[in-house]
């Protein structure tokens, strides 16, 4: 008998530890998403996920193309183009936070460990991997404010580094650690924290000037209208705050879900998402609500994307849907009249991007630009307009 | 369909935390009894049923040397056995077949309840189906000056206590629920039980190594569900303190070894258990089976 359970037991704690180890999240990897951004003219794809700082051209989806100072590409020995790409995974690196310019060519990238690394922006090349250590981790976007970098850190403080030597110019600390990019205005620093506080602190001394609980845990950035001088912050507890400049809560409206992402505001109108897939459509003036839709029962992390006529949302499901900005009714398309969504296959939680055309980048039409968690389907391009499917990173 | 079970159990894990001064380890140590005890019947049925099994060994082999060459015949006649013994050859893997996915649940719990990353606080979004709970995301995973969402290697050093407490408590239960290696009829060392045996070994090794890759609130898991473990078969009176101490067993009465109806077979079994038992090495545990087959080698 004993023996029977034995092996039944050793197989079942076998089985057990190998569903555990794979955690059934599919082929996600590392701890967050993809940090997207554009660089320059061009509006190069800046994208930052786990191993890899990537750099990729709108127009067609491949990796730029490094050039010497003529404008002429640059070859390898074998003579293929040299591309900009930076491999982390020789330092042990991940990155999920966008790198930031302290130079016209001079980039410093920190690393979810805290290690910052300066990178020659030109030549892709990493020039200092042991250039400093911030000694924790970092997952937002840090702030470069003249000569103050702001660093929020993940397990708790927000840090004010000087930029050239990166001494620490003062610490400001929450109990649950920074999880979005601070606001600075007027020489104050505006941010949220995981503690549920949303606090304002002075960007010369760090010395707090007001803190409010918004109640629930505090995982993005605020919108600041300057026009009504109101903060419009989502928080976990299923909220959407307006908070004045002073730091009192002067509106709220309760959502489905948590809200993970910054509100949008266009024509005094707020776009945001919720977690169970919900997209809200709200008077910004006195919260009342013009729409509110559920296009996806999957939730929806990522920011909506508001443009022309259109809001664009993509879900934890893999898909993007085109919503009506009047009405929120899902758009159509074709002599079909099909619903304009399309289905990438993977989980989205990256802010999508909107590029749009210029001299330089030479597109013809506003592009929307999507990550998926998958390494395989990092980047996906559609027309605005129509939602057609224009390239993918890696092909 | 895992969200039926992981859904359920993380609402009460994080309900816990609330209830016991947002301590996320009290809450991880009494939701674990608290399975452990829910699932309790499951491993008596198991230990019941593959007791049963057990005892229709000699019979069992009995019938695999007369019908070497006719399998079909072989099949027919372990069914006819196990009709007229009134088993189900199943019996001892169903309680466990529901058993592991509860036991997976309680893992993922544990997991999506810490949730010290955005990829895990995410999915632990239209987990919590108790209004009021949401405010208490991110729940404290610190505990004692460590960060319970990490491994043991990225904690303080004496973090690393835990994945060698894992090991040891693994062991402990392990050698206190699986029988030492009886000798067979030709005094070798029965195979099937070696490998069993091995598996003291081997099993703690190996939890006591993903410890040192999973993170320190899993370990905080192992160890009480271990424990907890070998509390449950000590008060069941099945775990075999005198084996481990080195001390000779102490001998049972037929009427523990004989569960349920009983059927001329187990009473037979049973007869045959206490006269094994008398006659074994004082180490082994093992009665019925095994010392038949002895006394039909002879």
């Amino acid at each position: 008998m004993s023996r029977q359970l034995s092996t039944r037991t050793f197989l079942g704690g076998l089985l057990l530890v190998i569903a555990a180890a794979s955690g059934c999240v599919g082929v996600r990897t590392g701890v967050s998403w993809a940090d997207l951004s554009l660089v320059g003219e061009a509006q190069n794809i800046l994208v930052a996920y786990n191993d890899r700082l990537l750099l990729v051209d709108p127009a067609d989806g491949e990796l730029v193309q490094l050039r010497d100072a003529e404008g002429r590409v640059r070859n390898d020995e074998d003579g293929r183009p040299l591309r900009w790409e930076l491999n982390g995974d020789e330092t042990g690196s991940q990155f999920f936070s966008a790198p930031i310019f302290v130079a016209d060519d001079e980039v410093r990238a920190v690393d979810y460990s805290g290690r910052v690394f300066e990178i020659n922006f030109d030549a892709a090349r990493i020039d200092d991997p042991d250039f400093f250590d911030l000694e924790g981790q970092v997952l937002a976007d840090q702030r470069l404010v003249d000569n103050v970098l702001l660093v929020p850190f993940m397990e708790r403080d927000l840090v004010a580094y000087d930029r050239d030597t990166l001494a620490v110019l003062w610490r400001f600390e929450t109990e649950r650690g920074i999880w979005s990019q601070p606001l600075v205005m007027d020489d104050v620093v505006y941010f949220t924290s995981m503690d549920h506080h949303f606090y304002a602190a002075d960007l010369e001394t760090g010395e707090e000037i007001w803190r409010v609980d918004l109640t629930g845990a505090l995982a993005s950035t605020p919108l600041y209208d300057p026009e009504s001088e109101r903060f419009y912050v989502g928080s976990f507890n299923r909220r959407l705050f307006a908070v004045s400049m002073n730091g009192q809560i002067v509106d709220e409206y309760r959502s489905e879900d948590w809200i993970w992402s910054t509100p949008v505001l266009v024509d005094d109108v707020l776009y945001f998402t919720d977690l169970s897939g919900h997209v809200y459509a709200l008077n910004a003036a006195d919260f009342s609500q013009v729409w509110k839709v559920r296009p996806s029962e999957d939730g929806i992390r990522p920011s909506p994307l508001v443009a022309e006529d259109t809001v664009v949302v993509a879900s934890r499901g893999g898909r993007i849907y085109w919503l009506d900005r009047e009405t929120g009714a899902t758009r159509t398309t074709g002599e079909e009249n099909a619903p304009l969504v399309r289905a990438v296959g993977e989980e989205i939680l990256s802010d999508i991007l909107l590029i749009e055309p210029n001299e330089t980048n030479e597109l013809s039409e506003p592009l929307v630009i999507v990550s998926t968690v998958n390494n395989g389907r990092l980047l996906i391009a559609f027309t605005l307009e129509n939602g057609v499917e224009l390239w993918r990173y890696p092909r | 369909m895992w969200d039926l079970i992981i859904n359920p159990f993380s609402t009460i894990l994080t309900a816990l935390y609330a209830l016991l001064g947002n301590n996320i380890v009290l809450a991880i140590v009494v939701f674990t009894i608290a399975i452990r005890l829910a699932t309790s019947p499951l491993l008596l049925q198991q230990q019941r049923s593959t007791r049963k099994m057990q005892e229709l060994q000699p019979k069992l082999t009995k019938l695999k040397e007369k019908y070497k060459n006719d399998r079909e015949k072989l099949a027919q006649e372990q069914m006819a056995l196990y009709r007229e013994a009134g088993i189900n050859p199943l019996g001892g893997c169903l309680p466990l077949l529901v058993q592991l996915p509860i036991l997976i649940a309680v893992y993922q719990a544990i997991i999506h309840a810490l949730a010290g990353t955005p990829f895990q606080l995410i999915d632990l979004s239209g987990r919590l189906l108790l209004p009021g709970l949401d405010n208490l995301v991110p729940l404290d995973n610190t505990w004692i000056g460590m960060d319970l969402t990490l491994p043991p290697t990225t904690n303080p050093a004496y973090a690393l206590a835990l994945p060698l407490l894992v090991l040891v408590t693994t062991w402990l239960q392990s050698k206190l629920t699986i029988p030492a290696v009886p000798k067979s009829a030709d005094g070798k060392p029965d195979p099937t039980a070696s490998m069993t045996a091995s598996m003291t070994t081997i099993m703690p090794l190996m939890f006591g190594f993903f410890s040192l890759s999973f993170s320190v609130g899993l370990s905080i898991y192992f160890v009480v569900s271990n424990i907890i473990g070998i509390v449950q078969y000590t008060l069941m009176g099945k775990a075999q303190w005198r084996s481990l101490l080195g001390m000779a067993p102490a001998p049972q009465p037929a009427t523990q070894v004989v569960t349920g109806k009983a059927t001329p077979v187990e009473t037979e079994a049973a007869s045959k258990s206490v006269a094994s038992k008398n006659g074994a090495s004082p180490r082994t545990t093992q009665p019925p089976g095994k010392k038949n087959n002895k006394a039909r080698a002879k």
